[in-house]
């Protein structure tokens, strides 16, 4: 019976050593993303570049949603003091200086000051104007560039080789550029009227009074970037707004991710070795409506990922296994450090691990929103298209691509989470 | 180690030898030379009660004792081994004196066929007549099955047989150098006035054909006379003839008796107001136990303790019992330190035994670890009545509480233990010391505390000898750490 | 010790249990102190104290029946009892529980759709720690009782 006491003690010794946590601080099951930048950044200089070619002119005739939403991102940028150094520029073959006063600045958007402004306004050659742009910014300086980004082959020229032969330039620039830097590049699409003529793919004119594209890109580091839609909302954009909205970086940073208790079916526990990503004792539900299902839930703090709802909310978005089905929601739950909460569901639930990968595609808008024939521009289906701009946004996109680590995988976000029943 | 053969002669031998019982039972050590009691006990008085009463409590403690005390380092209860000479089933612990059964005095002498100047001198000498329920009788027609009445001349005659008497050469051959003899006797008897001197002599004369008759004549010899110290209520014998017989008795000793003693005992009570019932003899010879006959047995506790340098002259050593004044009833108090220092603690130890097993036994036995711990326990089979030991015990016991009991009702009161009292002030004018570690175990529930404690010490054994030796241990250490 | 605690989990709730064992909802990690070696440590040196009281110190031969043992168990299981429903009530009246584990939010309003830990989780619990209790002390008992003196074959002799 001795042998009791002997036992006694292995046991009261093996329990009492604690397994797991006892206050002693586990590091975070991902590299720390930040939601601000933790340390105080330095202000960067801001570079704005207005393209002053002819196709511009109409945007400016009077009085447009385009000067409203121009000055007011430039004024906000101004009030919310993202730069002690604020420098104006108009952009077609060459960058032309403007002294820096904003007012004055957006008070002249008018097509008489872009013809005295000067440069070769007759035609745009969209990747001479980002070389020029991509070769002034550097790490401390956020470009922003507000152009219509339509292309001008011109005439004589096939426009399927000239795209292609943009795109392969823009790539070729921003290859260059990111293999120095690493910088996040950002295109938002807002469309205004336009009052003008219309130069399509051949150079001819069209007169036209209608709501047209346009595009605000902002190139610069990652961080000041994110700084600047912390303090400058998409949502508080005049005018039309912010319609679409596409960014690329490579970012050696990761989101935060944890798994959650609810909302789920079934029940679930969390490892408490890594309560983030492992789930034990899964098994489906077995009452109610969804009996025979599984699900959990994944937090996940998209903050700093530049990416909008629009994108993030599209379960098309994202690569998860062929058992599973995903629903992502807006998280308003104030406790949680999350942005979006994703919810997997299956019906097959057994032992495995899962990747979710929230792919970084090139966004539909681009597909829909390009026009590979402008030659009747004044069309209903092609007003509200710019000519090429899928290359050009695709140029850019492949340029990231090619930069990328090859072991960083084509994603922005990629969650892997070990189920266990 | 020796033997000692006691010869208890008449009823008081008998009550003497059963107040030794009792102490040795209590684990009185005879010391280094004893090791072996033989009681002989010599009364023509078969059916006496007091004598069945003594055979019964020798017959226990023998059973008893042979159950508990098999290894030769047994120290505690029933330590010291009483010895039974006579295997003839009715006879055990006597020695018969032949030729008296169902005769007459007269018979016993052939009177009728004296004749001429050999009837004269019967007839001088045994003249006189005996009360019989009031009417006198003449001596010669006295029936000697219940002993000589008071009349030591007619002992004289009838116990003068030891020559020859199978009984007595069996105790012969039965005793080896180192052996020692002592003789209990009363001066004022019957039996034990005439027979005491005649027995000496035969040990002090012992020849061939009785075997180590050389022995015998050089043994060491102790004795104890009790003279009067009882009254009798009117009848047939007269008590007040006591004091007269002492007188005559004591006169023959001194030139025949005490020259061929190593020691002589004398012990005696004067002022005794309880009566004992007037009865000749018989069953209804049933005296109450005295304190005389607890000196008496402490006597023979002495006479064991002392060496044989101290002891081997004969004829100068002449002891008599010492206590404090006892007007107010004797108890451990008032005995003497020599005395104290002998009997004190076993006594006291064994009247806790016999407490505990008479109002506690039953209600620990299996619920506390001292019965149900161990490889040996002590269940509720061991003391159930169908059982051989714990039921031996048990009537020893009761014989126990009656010797007690009939002690401190006589005169002198001997009342060392107050029955009325819990166990832990039942010990007469010695209250238990103070315990602050104990103070929430009282009376029964300390002594189950010793008896917990004493397990442990007990290792593998028989069921009997563990319970003895439970008792032993406890009972020790209950004295040792609240009396002493 | 969590271990043990969490085979009785059922009878708690998996949400008290993920507190105790130091759930941070600003962490998303078990990074507060895990309570249930706190909690274990002390039911098993109280557990412990019952029986070397009951064995050694109170040692009593009238207090060694098999009654007397389990009165000690149930005081042990009383004590062991109150101690883990106090703990835990105060955790809960003093909204030290992580929000994520107290409520059910819905996740488009941030309202509270239900509670998920309340007053009675705490009474379970309270019992979960007697339960556990009660089975260290029966272990202890037999592992420990046979010195005693008076006792050692309490509540049964083996």
């Amino acid at each position: 019976m001795k042998v009791t006491t002997i036992l006694l003690f292995i046991l009261v010794f093996l329990f009492s050593g604690c397994n797991g946590q006892s206050g002693r601080k586990k590091p975070l099951t991902l590299a720390t993303a930040i939601n601000k930048p933790t340390e105080t950044l330095s202000k960067p200089t801001y570079n704005i570049y207005l393209e002053n070619s002819g196709s511009m002119d109409g945007y400016v005739e009077g009085v447009t949603e385009f000067e409203q939403a121009v000055y007011n991102f430039l004024v906000d940028i101004k009030i919310n003091s993202l730069t002690d150094s604020l420098n104006l520029y108009y952009i077609n073959s060459k960058l032309i200086p403007n002294p820096p006063d904003v007012k004055d600045f957006i008070e002249k958007l008018e097509p008489n000051t872009f013809k005295i402004k000067g440069g070769i306004r007759a035609s745009t050659d969209i990747s001479e104007m980002f070389k020029d742009i991509l070769r002034n910014t550097n790490a401390n300086c956020v470009s922003i560039f507000i152009s219509d980004c339509v292309f001008s082959p011109g005439n004589g020229q096939d426009a399927q080789y000239y795209l292609q032969n943009q795109q392969i330039g823009l790539k070729g620039n921003f290859a260059s550029k990111l293999g120095q830097i690493n910088l996040t590049t950002v295109v938002m699409q807002l469309s205004s009227k336009f009052d003008g003529n219309y130069f399509n793919q051949l150079n001819q004119p069209t007169k036209i009074n209608a709501q047209r594209p346009y595009y605000i890109w902002l190139i610069g580091k990652h961080d000041y970037i994110v700084d600047l839609f912390d303090k400058v909302k998409k949502e508080n954009f005049k005018g039309s707004g912010v319609q679409n909205f596409y960014c690329a970086y490579n970012s050696t940073k990761s989101f935060e991710y944890g798994l959650l208790t609810s909302p789920k079916l079934g029940y679930y526990d969390r490892d408490k070795s890594s309560p983030k990503n492992k789930i034990i004792n899964a098994e489906k539900s077995d009452k109610g409506t969804r009996k025979g299902e599984f699900q959990f839930s994944v937090g996940v703090n998209l903050k700093s990922s530049l990416l909008d709802d629009k994108y993030i909310l599209d379960p098309k978005n994202y690569a998860i296994p062929s058992n599973y089905s995903i629903e992502i929601v807006k998280n308003s739950i104030a406790n949680y450090n999350y942005t979006h909460i994703l919810k997997l569901t299956t019906r097959l639930l057994k032992t495995e691990n899962i990747s979710i990968q929230l792919k970084n595609n090139l966004p539909q808008w681009v597909t829909e929103l390009n026009s590979d024939n402008d030659i009747h521009i004044n069309t209903p289906e092609q007003l509200g298209k710019t000519f090429g701009i899928k290359y050009l946004v695709e140029g850019i996109y492949e340029a990231y691509k090619a930069k990328k680590n090859i072991k960083e995988k084509d994603t922005f976000l990629e969650i892997n989470i070990s189920v266990n029943q | 180690m020796a033997k000692l053969f006691i010869f208890g002669i008449g009823g008081t031998g008998s009550r003497v030898i059963k107040s030794l019982s009792m102490i040795l039972a209590s684990g009185v050590s005879l010391g280094d030379n004893i090791d072996e009691i033989v009681p002989i006990i010599i009364d023509v008085d078969k059916g006496n009660e007091d004598l069945t009463r003594t055979i019964e409590i020798l017959k226990n403690y023998e059973a008893i004792h042979s159950k508990v005390a098999s290894n030769a380092n047994y120290k505690g209860f029933f330590q010291t081994k009483q010895t039974n000479l006579y295997p003839i089933s009715g006879n055990e612990y006597r020695l018969t004196i032949q030729d008296v059964q169902g005769k007459t005095f007269g018979q016993y002498i052939d009177y009728q066929t004296q004749t001429g100047a050999q009837k004269d001198l019967t007839n001088l000498l045994f003249s006189g007549n005996q009360d019989d329920k009031g009417k006198p009788k003449p001596l010669l027609d006295m029936d000697m099955a219940i002993g000589f009445q008071g009349n030591p001349k007619l002992g004289c005659v009838v116990l003068n047989q030891f020559k020859g008497n199978n009984d007595f050469d069996t105790f012969a051959a039965n005793f080896v150098q180192g052996d020692r003899i002592f003789i209990i006797s009363s001066i004022h008897g019957g039996t034990g006035a005439a027979g005491f001197p005649l027995l000496l002599k035969n040990l002090r004369n012992a020849d061939v054909p009785t075997p180590n008759s050389a022995l015998l004549r050089s043994a060491i010899i102790g004795a104890i006379t009790v003279l009067p110290y009882f009254q009798l209520k009117d009848g047939d014998i007269k008590s007040a003839d006591f004091i007269s017989k002492t007188k005559a008795a004591l006169q023959y000793y001194l030139k025949n008796v005490n020259p061929s003693l190593n020691s002589m005992y004398y012990i005696g009570s004067g002022s005794n107001t309880h009566n004992y019932e007037n009865n000749k003899g018989g069953t209804a010879q049933k005296n109450d136990a005295h304190f005389v006959e607890f000196a008496g047995a402490m006597s023979i506790v002495d006479f064991a303790l002392q060496s044989d340098i101290m002891i081997a002259s004969q004829g100068n050593r002449f002891l008599e019992f010492g206590i404090d004044d006892f007007t107010n009833g004797i108890d451990f108090s008032v005995l003497g330190n020599a005395s104290n220092g002998i009997i004190k603690k076993p006594l006291i130890q064994y009247h806790f035994f016999k407490m505990y097993l008479d109002y506690q036994l039953r209600k620990s036995i299996n619920c506390q670890p001292w019965s149900n711990r161990g490889k040996v326990k002590i269940t509720k089979d061991f003391i159930n009545p169908t059982s051989g030991f714990y039921q031996i015990l048990d009537s020893f016991n009761k014989r126990f509480g009656e010797w007690v009991n009939e002690m401190a009702l006589n005169d002198p009161h001997f009342t060392p233990f107050n029955q009325d009292a819990h166990l832990l002030n039942s010990i007469s004018n010695n209250p238990p010391k103070d315990s602050f570690m104990n103070f929430w175990k009282t009376n029964y529930s300390l002594f189950d505390d010793y008896l917990n404690a004493a397990e442990r010490n007990i290792g593998n054994t028989t069921a009997e000898l563990k319970f003895i030796e439970l008792f032993n241990k406890a009972t020790s250490n209950l004295f040792t750490q609240r009396y002493n | 010790m969590g271990t043990i605690y969490c085979w009785l989990q059922s009878l708690f709730g998996q949400d008290l249990a993920e507190h105790l064992w130091g759930w941070d909802m600003s962490t998303q990690d078990y990074t507060k102190p895990n309570q249930f070696n706190t909690l274990g440590l002390y039911m098993v040196v109280l557990s412990f104290t019952m029986v070397f009281i009951f064995y050694y110190i109170i040692n009593h031969p009238r207090f060694n029946r098999w009654w007397s043992w389990l009165i000690m168990l149930l005081i042990n299981a009383g004590l062991n009892f109150l101690y883990a429903w106090l703990i835990t009530l105060s955790d809960l009246s003093n909204n030290f529980i992580s929000d994520d584990l107290m409520y059910v939010r819905d996740v488009s309003t941030n309202e509270i759709i239900t509670q998920k830990i309340i007053e009675s989780n705490c009474i379970y619990f309270g019992i979960t720690n007697a339960i556990i209790a009660s089975v260290f002390f029966i272990l202890f008992s037999f592992a420990f009782r046979w010195w005693s003196k008076n006792c050692s074959t309490c509540p049964f002799p083996n």
